[in-house]
């Protein structure tokens, strides 16, 4: 790591942000992959469309600046169930759906 | 009749307890209820409150002349008194009026101190886990002074914030130009809340592994899904898309882990820790490639 000057090193606004773009684009991944399960599960994806709106809303609360920076292992861990959970909605899509013909390209 | 009997029986109760408590003066009693002595309609009536009125005031009338001239002359004595001591009593303070909102509570104080908390509880309960009293933090600020110049490397005192936690879990002062500042310890139990930037860098870490994860479980069902199936072989599609749904699912707890542990080691100021799941991605994803060669040329 390169020597960063007092300036640099004492604000740490533009890592906030940083890590508010990375919530939304957690955000993103979850409603894409949310759109591609409603077209087979109705129910599952539409929660997992919401869990999108709720990852979502967790990066606004990252991007308020805080006097007290302290890490918060319960989003992550919802953040950690959630997709947990989208993983076995697959695997039993998978295992157990309707089996496709596939896209004929 | 056994009834008859009783019923002269009862009578003859009645006869006597009759003779030995008369008949109550209920009018009176009425009266008493409707209209008692005490009651403010009777002193008013019989001149009570007219009469202490009139009593008071003729008390204060006497009185206070007197008053103003013990205080006047304790006054003139004070005044004596502080001319031949060389003093000049203060002037006094004029008193201002308040206004009324002055002597009034603000109104939503209470109930917006209550929200506040209420708010805060919910925010806790969802939000923030408590982490093992053993290595819970006092809060860390944003500016934070960082450990002064020690036999310590600049990139490993850029680690820390400003709050050491001792075993005790107390504050203890951190000036940077003191000269007595602790070091931090190179690995204990205890450890040093670290910089904001690398709580930050730390969660953003965190966050990509999860896309990673959501992503190999969008690949693994596209595969199923989207795949055209292999010509002779059922389960080829299965055999590529479920080891990604599966990595999928073990990245997204295992990253959980690695980042409570990352966190931790920051804490403490030891070096990142080895992860083995980039190891494991790379495995997968190229089994899973070699299966799918496979299929294709085995089907074709």
């Amino acid at each position: 790591m390169s020597q960063a000057g007092a300036g640099e090193t004492d604000d740490p606004g533009l890592a906030r942000a940083r890590t508010s773009l990375a919530w939304t684009r957690t955000a993103l991944a979850f409603a894409a992959i949310g759109a591609v399960i409603l077209r087979r599960e109705l129910a599952a994806g539409s929660l997992i469309l919401a869990l999108s709106g709720l990852v979502w809303i967790v990066g606004r609360l990252a991007r308020i600046p805080r006097r007290e920076v302290q890490p918060r292992p319960g989003r992550l861990l919802v953040i950690t169930i959630a997709v947990t959970g989208v993983a076995v909605v697959a695997l039993i899509l998978a295992l157990f759906g309707p089996q496709t013909a596939g896209l004929r390209l | 009749m056994p009834r008859a009997g009783e019923t002269s029986v009862t009578f003859v109760t009645l006869a006597v307890a009759e003779a030995a408590r008369p008949e109550p003066a209920w009018d009176l009693i009425t009266d008493a209820n409707v209209g008692p002595s005490w009651s403010r309609l009777i002193r008013l009536a019989t001149g009570v409150f007219a009469l202490k009125n009139a009593a008071q005031f003729f008390a204060i009338v006497a009185v206070a002349p007197e008053l103003a001239a013990g205080v006047d002359g304790l006054a003139a004595e004070a005044d004596e008194d502080g001319a031949e001591l060389g003093l000049e009593l203060a002037p006094e303070p004029e008193l201002l009026l308040l206004p009324e909102q002055a002597a009034m509570p603000a109104p939503s104080a209470h109930t917006s101190r209550v929200c506040w908390r209420t708010l805060r509880a919910i925010m806790r309960l969802v939000s923030n886990f408590s982490p093992p009293a053993a290595t819970r933090s006092p809060p860390v600020h944003d500016v934070g002074v960082r450990h002064p110049a020690t036999s310590w490397p600049h990139t490993q005192r850029m680690m820390w914030g400003n709050v050491p936690v001792d075993q005790n879990r107390k504050e203890t002062q951190t000036d940077a130009s003191g000269p007595e500042s602790p070091a931090p310890p190179a690995s204990a139990g205890a450890g040093y809340e670290p910089d904001a930037r690398y709580t930050f860098a730390n969660e953003r870490t965190f966050l990509a592994w999860m896309r990673t994860a959501l992503g190999l479980v969008a690949a693994g069902l596209a595969i199923i899904q989207l795949l055209p199936p292999f010509h002779g072989i059922r389960w080829g599609r299965h055999a590529l898309g479920v080891p990604l749904i599966v990595l999928g699912a073990v990245v997204a707890v295992r990253s959980y882990a690695e980042w409570n542990a990352n966190q931790r080691g920051l804490r403490r100021g030891e070096p990142p820790r080895h992860s083995w799941l980039p190891l494991l991605l790379a495995v997968v994803i190229a089994l899973v490639a070699l299966t799918a060669a496979t299929l294709t040329l085995t089907s074709s």
